[in-house]
């Protein structure tokens, strides 16, 4: 437990550290420099006015806060959750789909399941991007219709044929174990006993996932321009900087956007940690 | 059935090769400008249609018909345009390929290949106090955190923080792309380093292994010969043709945001995206073309990454 936590700890702070580095030194008239001369103590201070909840202000003059207040305050909390909401989403979604159509192939020997696992997997191959433009110009939703948006999180970059191959060698190993071969000569429910193992390889690629779903969800949301960080990032960094190239980079907003999404990010990671643990201790 | 993926697959990447080279084979074709029978230049016309072309340079102009892809909204043709992009494109990913393959195998043995075998320290010197750096490992503690910090951080997050730095920092639309493959590369590191780790930890006692080691070879050797080309090989090879089509997509991305250059195929899809065609929007689907390579591009780099994989198996 002591260990887990203090590998998270050093993980956010090297992590952010990196983040902090790069907006202190490569831009010239960065918004951090005001926190020092020197790019560690500068950090350090970072650290600790964070921690106080004194979170700066955009270059425009509104105060960064976690929950949106007045028209003078900009609210954190809320388009990080939209974020991690949409893409938690996706990710259950894809695993809900890999997770029947595998078993189907594998346990029932569908065919039916295997084909359309197979176009998943083809389309799955295929940029988010590609599904953006798909939504918009092939279905006309210039708004983005959330349960499209959702399923192209779930197939799109990757994520669906990562979770499929997992599954698929995990199951072709679970069909050839002692307890799973007793629970069918039993005509025992198959899925009853399998489902632990289910779990285990979702725990075990959740890391990787998580990464590929965040960045999805921020490239969908940047473009049907949904409430969330990809918005964020449009309306506070993109815009902007295109439209007027002496405006600095809103440092501030995006160290403290970084800090949450990383701070969750391996704080479910750890929380993971631990439910491997538990369920691989249960399963022995 | 196999074969048959093969050969698809064979063919599609035949078609790239060959749309690659057309800015080589035809290279006047971008000193061309398109212009109908009454001398007004053309935009979006399809392919083999009559045309009078007009040559920038020199002012001369004579008859023929539109190239294979036809003619884009800057009057040029769209074949050469795609080509430049997509030759543009592959250069920039092989460099994202390559920083990528070599840190990530450098990632992989610091912290999958346990040193703590070596033998004791008998004189001291600059050279056995580095050794001795070895024996705590400490280059395999700072590898571990620096992995698992970018495996930690969702890499389009830091990947803006890059982008929108060059954006600022350099004016050469060829510079930023090269800095943005780099960082690609960079933080692409953890797939690798991870997938290698494990397969080092994995053979660390096969009896291979302890047969080379038993019969004096050097770690160089054993870490070079018998894990990474003999067992590794696939894998660094599926992974590096993945970070190759990673970084073409994400290219696109981030031209499609605005930050990217125009001579790449995200920059020709942000130029066209007015002109893509839709549901009450009158564009035209040669729009969709630099899309469309971008999705050949998809399907041949999953394709030939899976067959790596494959091989793997087998």
């Amino acid at each position: 437990m002591i260990k887990v936590f203090n590998r998270s700890l050093m993980i956010i702070v090297f992590s952010l550290f990196i983040i902090f580095a790069v907006l202190y030194n490569f831009e010239n008239e960065s918004l951090l420099l005001k926190y020092g001369n020197s790019t560690i103590l500068a950090y350090l201070k970072w650290c600790k006015e964070t921690i106080f909840y004194h979170w700066g202000n955009l270059d425009s003059g509104p105060k960064l806060t976690l929950f949106q207040g007045d028209r003078h305050t900009v609210g954190v909390l809320s388009t990080v959750s939209y974020t991690f909401f949409y893409g938690i989403s996706g990710l259950l979604l894809a695993f809900t789909l890999s997770t029947v159509l595998t078993y189907k192939t594998i346990f029932d020997h569908s065919t039916t399941a295997k084909v359309i696992s197979g176009f998943f997997n083809f389309l799955s191959g295929i940029h988010i991007i590609f599904f953006c433009f798909a939504i918009k110009y092939v279905l006309g939703h210039d708004a983005g219709f959330h349960v499209y948006i959702l399923i192209a999180i779930a197939i799109g970059s990757y994520t669906y044929s990562d979770i499929c191959q997992f599954q698929t060698s995990q199951f072709h190993k679970l069909q050839s174990t002692d307890f799973i071969i007793a629970a069918r000569s039993w005509g025992d429910s198959v899925f009853k006993h399998a489902r632990r193992s289910i779990a285990l390889g979702l725990l075990s690629q959740w890391n990787s996932l998580v990464g590929i779903v965040f960045a999805s969800t921020i490239i969908v949301e940047y473009y049907y321009k949904i409430h969330g960080i990809g918005h964020a990032i449009h309306r506070y960094f993109a815009k902007p900087i295109l439209k007027y190239s002496t405006k600095p980079v809103e440092s501030e907003f995006f160290m403290i956007i970084s800090a949450l999404v990383i701070i969750i990010v391996v704080i479910m990671s750890g929380i993971k940690e631990m439910i491997y643990e538990k369920l691989s201790k249960t399963q022995q | 059935m196999k074969n048959f993926k093969t050969i698809f697959l064979m063919s599609l990447f035949l078609f790239l090769i060959i749309l690659i080279s057309y800015h080589w084979i035809f290279p006047e074709n971008g000193k061309y400008e398109y212009e109908d029978e009454n001398g007004d230049l053309i935009a979006w016309v399809g392919p083999f249609q009559p045309c009078i072309i007009y040559v920038k340079t020199n002012s001369e102009t004579f008859e023929s018909t539109t190239p294979v892809f036809g003619v884009d909204r800057r009057h040029a043709d769209l074949a050469f345009r795609i080509s430049v992009a997509l030759w543009t494109n592959i250069w920039l990913a092989f460099i994202a390929a390559t920083v990528f393959v070599i840190l990530a195998i450098i990632s992989g043995i610091l912290i999958g290949y346990d040193q703590s075998h070596l033998p004791p320290i008998k004189h001291r010197n600059t050279f056995d106090n580095i050794k001795r750096l070895r024996k705590v490992k400490l280059g395999k503690l700072f590898t571990q955190l620096l992995v698992e910090t970018l495996h930690a951080i969702p890499m389009l997050l830091l990947l803006l923080v890059v982008v929108i730095i060059s954006f600022r920092l350099f004016d050469d639309n060829i510079i930023r792309m090269l800095v943005m493959m780099i960082a690609i590369g960079v933080l692409s590191i953890p797939k690798l380093a991870l997938l290698i780790r494990d397969r080092i930890e994995a053979l660390v006692d096969e009896e291979f292994i302890n047969a080379a080691k038993a019969s004096g070879l050097s770690d160089t050797k054993i870490i070079f010969t018998h894990i990474l080309w003999y067992e590794c090989s696939p894998i660094i090879a599926g992974q590096f043709i993945y970070v190759i089509v990673q970084a073409i997509m994400l290219e696109a991305v981030i031209s499609f945001l605005g930050f990217g250059g125009g001579t790449s195929l995200g920059g020709l899809i942000y130029q066209f995206k007015d002109s893509l065609p839709g549901p009450g929007n009158s564009g035209s689907p040669l729009a969709l073309m630099p899309l469309f390579i971008l999705l050949l591009v998809a399907i041949v780099g999953n394709g030939c990454a899976k067959l790596f994989m494959e091989l793997r198996h087998e």
